[in-house]
């Protein structure tokens, strides 16, 4: 490995926070020593930030046509190939010497005697072997299958005659499938998860290729199923996110509509080189005609062309209803670890409730959970568990969220956005309220965050009541809408009152609101009394809502400022 | 006038945006944090922008804030964090503002080298650097080992940095 190389190595490992202390110091010698290297350097975080597609609002579709190669498999294949043909590796022979010794044993063998019944026996059976070896290479193999995926489950399936109908926890096998009434869910070996409404006609390539000739379909895709491809008559969508609808029309039009995430919606007409492409992100609507031509728009703009299946959506009719009790959820359908949970009161309002009876395998999950979207929404949880990737509360146009925690335990399980209080879309408001009085929240991610007023003019709310609430990395009041069409960094306002407990943060970003302690305590990792000065000083940190006074508290020992009001409100 | 000025800042904006945030990214070296200050940065060139006769200027003016939005960066970091010192940070800081000035002919120059490379080089770096893929879940999504993963994305990336370099010299 060259210098080059090797700069390069320590940048991958400098990009991800994984640079030990040793690689640190080579890395500034290096740089220090050599211009040339320097510039490389810079170059290589150039290279990498052009990659980043964080700000990439201009030129993505011109991007995509660096990446329009058709990859012919799977991708460890393709690294498979790499490993073919680097140089060869000669295995050394142990010298002679080291062989072990060994002896021949001189026998003296008896003179042969054939007789002419033994040399027919010998003919015969050789040309029964002959005829038989013929046999197996001139007759076609049985073929072997092997499953793809799985049935996960069939909602009032009904499959075409003479197909064979699936059921159930059976395999699926490559080959065509269709469904003239109801709806299936099927699980790829790659995790990915397909649902399909009929009427369908698909076809099963491999776990990796699905044809879809009519009807639509839903797609969940985790990041095992990376490079899935549904083809069309006209083109074809190769995911980069995570959750689309893909129709086909009788019209001749392919449609896709993208929850989260993007995909590549390729139409077929070109060569697979110089096909035609664009990206489908979260929100849109992509459509290839029957001449080939591809159009994007916002969802709100087109019609919607597909039901979204996979939300669970809250049915609760008792002012309160437990989440793990089947009534409760449209259809009778719980969420689970790859359905999200809408709590969207309507039209009668009922509060959902996870208690000491949701642990175990009662245990109350979620992809993510919105509490009041597009109207209002409440869950309460007094014990039990709840295990979910993100929690939103009160989001988009009207999203009016209320959670209350009081015990039990909430797992964050993956590093997304960690909890949103209030988040707006396409500047209307969500509000969102969290009382916090006790119970836990663990985040499995040291970077996950809690965000309160996410985009202009959403509100979010947190009450501290009791407990300790530990936010591993940032709490963040007021951050910019993060919408591409925005056209101005539009923040939203976050309120934190600590009325009682601990409120543990690694750190505090104030852009919009205000943090408000009263009877409890605000602990924040580092020395940090000199920027808190600063929240003071422009009434963004009060005590007791502007009659008290704060005392700081350094804890050299345990690295961290403590927070706490003093006077009387 | 109001109008006028949010017309123009974000016509400005969004045909900068992109360049400010690979010039924060190359003095900040670390993702999530060169987000989090281009954040901060959008927000505070949208408070203190005022109508610019001289729009060529824009770029400078949002490179000066976002300079001292990292150098506040460093300050806060600087008690646990391995942080190169003060003479390198300044020259990658120099450096990487002359940078800026040539991105677009970067990007042309990157684009004709990304053609250069095969399918499954284009699509092992679009893993790592477009989709943000640590190595180690490159690893484990493709099963083979972290080393041989650096290996790859090191002889690769090396190659597209070579090509870049020699299709800017041209």
């Amino acid at each position: 490995m060259d210098k080059y190389e090797q700069i390069i190595t320590l940048v991958i490992k400098e990009h991800e926070g994984m640079l030990t202390a040793e690689e640190f110091r080579i890395l500034q010698a290096y740089l220090r020593g050599d211009s040339q290297l320097l510039d490389f350097y810079i170059h290589c975080y150039l290279t990498i930030s052009v990659f980043n597609k964080s700000y990439d609002f201009s030129d993505r579709i011109a991007w995509s046509e660096a990446y329009l190669v058709n990859i012919d498999g799977p991708f460890w294949k393709e690294l498979a190939d790499l490993e073919k043909a680097a140089p060869s590796f000669e295995q050394p022979t142990p010298p002679d010497d080291d062989k072990p010794a060994v002896g021949k044993l001189a026998v003296e063998k008896p003179p042969h005697k054939i007789k002419k019944s033994s040399v027919l026996t010998v003919v015969l059976s050789s040309a029964a072997l002959l005829f038989f070896l013929m046999l197996i290479r001139f007759l076609p193999a049985p073929p072997v299958r092997t499953p793809i995926g799985r049935v996960l489950q069939l909602n009032n399936a009904v499959f075409p005659k003479p197909v064979k109908m699936l059921a159930e926890g059976q395999d699926v096998f490559a080959g065509p499938l269709s469904l003239t009434a109801g709806s299936g869910l099927i699980e790829l070996d790659t995790g990915t998860r397909v649902f399909l409404t009929a009427p369908i006609e698909i076809d099963l390539h491999d776990k990796s290729l699905v044809y879809l000739s009519q009807g639509k379909l839903l797609a969940q895709v985790p990041p095992t199923g990376l490079g899935f491809t549904i083809s069309t008559p006209q083109g074809s969508v190769v995911v980069y996110g995570t959750e689309f609808t893909l129709a086909v029309d009788p019209d001749g039009w392919t449609r896709v509509e993208v929850f989260k995430g993007r995909v590549d919606l390729r139409s077929k007409s070109g060569s697979p080189v110089n096909a035609i492409s664009q990206l489908v992100a979260a929100g849109q609507v992509g459509t290839v005609d029957a001449s080939g031509s591809i159009a994007v728009k916002d969802k709100r703009t087109s019609p919607a062309p597909v039901r979204r299946s996979l939300e669970r959506v809250w049915a609760g009719t008792q002012p309160r209803s437990l989440w793990n009790d089947p009534v409760n959820w449209e259809n009778e359908e719980m969420p689970d670890a790859y359905s999200p949970a809408f709590l969207q009161h309507r039209p009668v309002r009922s509060i959902c409730v996870i208690d000491d009876t949701h642990t175990g395998q009662h245990r109350a999950r979620a992809e993510y959970v919105n509490i009041g979207l597009w109207g209002y929404g409440c869950l309460e949880m007094t014990g039990g568990e709840l295990e979910t990737e993100e929690i939103w509360v009160g989001r988009r146009d009207g999203g009016d969220g209320v959670f209350t925690l009081s015990g039990g335990t909430v797992f964050i399980t993956q590093k997304r956005d960690g909890i949103i209080i209030g988040k707006s879309w396409e500047k209307k408001a969500g509000h969102g309220v969290m009382n916090f009085k006790g119970g836990t929240i663990l985040f499995e991610d040291s970077r996950d965050n809690m965000i309160l007023g996410w985009g202009y003019p959403a509100q979010g709310v947190l009450n501290m009541e009791g407990g300790r609430l530990s936010i591993p990395n940032q709490l963040i009041l007021g951050a910019v809408s993060d919408e591409i069409q925005s056209p101005e960094p539009l923040l939203g306002t976050g309120y934190v009152n600590i009325k009682a407990g601990v409120l543990r943060a690694g750190s505090l970003l104030i852009r919009q609101g205000r943090v408000d302690i009263q009877d409890g305590v605000l602990v924040l990792k580092g020395d940090v009394r000199q920027p808190l000065q600063e929240y003071v000083r422009t009434n963004r940190l009060t005590a007791n809502n502007g009659a008290g006074t704060l005392r700081f508290d350094y804890d050299s020992d345990a690295d961290e400022t403590r927070v706490r009001a003093e006077g009387l409100p | 006038m109001k109008q006028d000025k949010e017309k123009q800042f974000f016509r400005l904006f969004m045909q900068h945006q992109r360049s400010i945030f690979c010039y924060i990214l190359m003095n900040v070296r670390n993702a999530d944090d060169a987000r989090d200050v281009m954040q901060e940065a959008a927000v505070i060139m949208w408070q203190k922008y005022t109508i610019q006769d001289q729009e060529e200027r824009f770029l400078y003016w949002s490179l000066a804030i976002a300079r001292n939005l990292i150098k506040q960066y460093y300050q806060k970091l600087k008690r646990d964090h391995l942080i190169f010192c003060d003479e390198l940070l300044s020259e990658i800081e120099d450096r990487s503002r002359s940078q800026i000035e040539s991105y677009e002919d970067y990007v042309a120059a990157l684009r004709k080298c990304l053609a250069r490379l095969n399918a499954r080089q284009r699509q092992l770096l679009s893993l790592k650097y477009e989709r943000g893929m640590k190595v180690k879940e490159i690893s484990r999504h493709v099963q083979r080992s972290t080393e041989a993963i650096y290996k790859i994305i090191a002889r690769t990336q090396a190659a597209l940095q070579r090509c870049i370099l020699k299709s800017m010299a041209e």
